[in-house]
């Protein structure tokens, strides 16, 4: 280490410290252990916290995912029969992961560029612009339980949309009440509240140097070129994190879809009606869980979801580097 | 590993089983003891919690030493959370009879046989059998019905003497016929009025489909019979014809325009004369009176496939229980036994939570079995066929996937209905093992 400089944890006052003090005597080892103390007593809250509420949690989830556990009798160890279970005799499982793809594949993309179409056009508002932001950002502080309920009814057959639609000669869907049309719906919920992605994107459109849009002109670019060669690379960090949080928040999708199939169910107890289409992998784990108090079961599940998240993300992380670009290298 | 080998002992130390031996002792009818105060832990809230805290108030004037709290939204995990936590509810109300088993196998309920008859309370003289062969399991009594639902047919006098019918249908065959003739169309070809809704997503609809109304069972041995019973069949069979006479597509555009919200408020289809026939809870009438609707009608049994089965239903309500690990056990079975089973107690809460009242004296003696539109509910609890499918561990697990499967079904997405239901059985004998 170089005389006078400072590693992380220390002050520029125990440089000083140290020179006064040679290394491996008794003060300057108390002085030392003082320091750790003083950072682990500053640091403890965040400990206590990570070690009863993530880490035990996670380790006992892990622990339970080997035993069939229905909360009244104590866990009864099985290996990975759960695992087994799951992935050969359970077939809600499966139609549960198709579920929460197609929002992954289909509702989140369509939110992040209905969210980007949306900031494009803000971005060029000259006046009353903070109007149309907030506007534009108010569906995402709605509740997601009442927006959920509010478009159960926007949606109904014979609701306001359809209205328009048959309006416009154009064909009425049952929405929440046909299998075919029920993810739709949501992702139509999911379009309307992308309001936190609109805002940071619309950030991101904001920083983008003006130089490089005038460059561009002078090279003769036209809008397109403009918005492939200029806005795109340099919002392309923020998309990115679009797209992150948005499959994060696509795998653990769950409370639209609970409250639009709790609203249109006739039994009040069946989730993911009409014949499963709003079963999404969170719901399942949930029924699981809170209604069969299959814990045992519903920490397997959990358990797989977290690895298929961790393996998802770390790819997206891995290919960003290719198409993510990063101002100043 | 040694930090995770540690954390695997903490959360399998956390873990321990339920259970609680300690006898429960009867206190009698005591006029003076110590102050104590338990809590009650339901489901109930708003105005139904009120009704409850109204007959808790009687309990206090007649104890005065006794005070019971109700604690508002508790459903049925929240009570194992409680008791698992070592700090469960002195008295504990069960939504519906599904998790009963699973309660009373692993010991979270209270068997209260035993104090039953210490306390010479003859539950079998008390209470229809109906009643009590959903709240036992194993031998064991764990609850006590504390009021129920019971499934009738609800139809519209007008609309059927219209169509030439001054009786309500006996037989399944007869509410096809008679649900065909009552069904008219708009100009369009869509449903006007429905003469009956058999989709499963359709208000309570699924109910006359879950096995009662022709005679099926659930398990044999407590393995699910689904796939080999073959009432099952003819039971979805004439489901599905009913639905190919109307049209599938007419029906659940019918269904989703009205709206599964519309069940419970004033634009309810039966309440607003869309709809002719339905199979609805005794809570229905209630409703309607609050709602004013000006629908003439008039409730009866639910047809059945075989005349022997007419007159019976599904039943299933409330139960109350004592939870394991409780401070004051007999104090508990004082307010359990009196809610549960003094009739002046049970007429009260009949009357202000609109359910079926469930011991004999309090049949007999309520309003509810006296007005014509709700008796017949009290009637059908009372048949000797009426009942819950037996109760197994397997909780909700088995309604929920017959729901999922008669979806598939109605829509023509099953070609085969009995490869179906064995694959249906095969997968609730699956989730029943996970446990």
């Amino acid at each position: 280490m170089r005389s006078g400089s400072v590693t992380v944890g220390e002050t520029p006052t125990s440089g000083r410290t140290a020179r006064r003090a040679p290394t491996g005597g008794r003060g300057s080892q108390r002085l030392r252990r003082r320091r750790r103390l003083t950072v682990l007593a500053f640091m403890s809250p965040w400990i206590v916290g990570f070690l009863a509420f993530v880490l035990y949690p996670m380790i006992s989830s892990l622990y339970f995912s080997f035993t069939t556990y229905d909360l009244t009798k104590p866990p009864r160890w099985v290996g990975l029969h759960n695992y087994w279970l799951l992935f050969t005799q359970d077939p809600v499982f499966w139609q549960s992961v198709r579920n929460t793809l197609w929002i992954i594949c289909i509702g989140v993309p369509a939110k992040i560029l209905f969210a980007l179409a949306v900031a494009l056009v803000i971005v060029r508002i000259r006046r009353g612009a903070g109007v149309y932001r907030t506007i534009a950002y108010l569906p995402a502080i709605v509740p997601m339980v009442a927006a959920g309920l509010s478009f159960v009814y926007l949606l109904n057959p014979s609701g306001p949309v359809n209205g328009i639609l048959g309006a416009l000669g154009l064909g009425k869907p049952l929405w929440f009440g046909d299998p075919h049309w029920a993810k739709p719906g949501l992702a139509i919920i999911m379009i309307w509240a992308a309001g936190n992605t609109m805002v940071i994107l619309l950030a991101a459109l904001l920083d983008v140097p003006k130089d490089l849009y005038e460059a561009a002109d002078l090279d003769g670019a036209g809008a397109w070129a403009r918005f492939r060669r200029v806005t795109l690379p340099l919002i392309s960090p923020v998309l990115y994190f679009a797209l992150l949080t948005g499959i994060i928040e696509g795998f653990q999708y769950f409370t639209q879809a609970y409250v639009a199939s709790k609203a249109i169910s006739g039994n009040a107890q069946t989730l993911g009606a009409p014949q499963n289409s709003l079963m999404f992998y969170g719901t399942w784990l949930y029924q699981q869980g809170y209604s069969y108090f299959h814990m045992g079961y519903a920490s397997a599940l959990a358990w797989i979801l977290f690895l298929a998240l961790f393996a998802v993300t770390l790819v997206l992380i891995r290919t960003s580097r290719r198409w993510v670009h990063y101002s100043g290298g | 590993m040694g930090v995770i080998g540690l954390a695997i002992l903490v959360v399998t130390g956390c873990t321990a089983q339920i259970g609680d031996s300690r006898p429960i002792s009867p206190l009698g009818s005591l006029a003076h003891h110590k102050p104590v105060t338990l809590t009650l832990w339901g489901f109930f809230t708003g105005r139904e919690a009120a009704v409850v805290d109204g007959e808790l108030a009687q309990l206090h004037k007649r104890y005065p030493w006794l005070t019971v709290k109700q604690v508002q939204g508790k459903i049925d995990d929240d009570v194992l959370r409680g008791i698992n936590s070592g700090h469960p509810p002195d008295l504990a109300l069960l939504g519906g009879p599904q998790n009963l088993a699973k309660f009373c196998d692993s010991g979270a309920l209270r068997d209260i046989g035993p104090v039953a008859r210490k306390d010479h309370l003859d539950l079998s003289a008390t209470f229809p059998k109906q009643v009590l062969t959903y709240s036992s399991y194993g031998g064991k009594t764990c609850a006590l019905p504390l009021l129920t639902d019971a499934f009738g047919l609800y139809y519209n006098k007008t609309l059927l003497a219209k169509a030439g019918y001054h009786h309500p249908p006996r037989t399944l065959s007869e509410l096809t016929t008679m649900a065909k003739k009552l069904t008219t169309y708009n100009k369009d070809g869509s449903i006007k009025v429905a003469g009956f809704v058999p989709l499963s997503t359709f208000y309570e609809s699924a109910h006359a489909l879950q096995g009662n109304y022709f005679g099926a069972s659930w398990y044999h041995n407590g393995t699910s019979v689904l796939g080999t019973d073959s009432a099952w069949v003819r039971g979805l069979d004439w489901e599905k014809s009913l639905i190919k006479s109307i049209g599938y597509d007419k029906l659940s555009k019918f269904a989703a325009t009205l709206g599964a919200e519309s069940e419970f408020a004033s634009n309810n289809g039966f309440e607003t004369g869309k709809v002719a026939m339905m199979i609805d809870g005794e809570w229905r009438v209630a409703f309607a009176t609050a709602d004013k609707t000006k629908v003439d009608y008039a409730t009866a049994p639910f047809p059945a496939d075989n005349p022997a089965l007419y007159g019976s239903g599904q039943i299933g309500g409330t139960l109350i229980g004592i939870p394991a690990g409780v401070k004051h056990p007999s104090e508990s079975w004082l307010a359990m036994r009196y809610l549960a089973t003094n009739t002046g107690a049970l007429n009260q809460l009949s009357a202000g939570l609109k359910n079926v009242p469930t011991t004999f004296a309090s049949l007999r003696t309520s309003k509810f079995s006296r007005n014509p539109l709700t008796s017949t509910f009290a009637q059908i609890l009372q048949n000797k066929h009426s009942s819950w499918k037996q109760p197994t561990t397997a909780g909700q697990v088995d309604i929920d996937l017959l729901t999922a499967f008669e979806g598939k079904w109605e829509a023509g997405q099953v070609g085969d209905l009995r490869g179906g239901l064995r694959q249906l059985a095969k997968d609730v004998n699956t989730q029943t093992a996970i446990r």
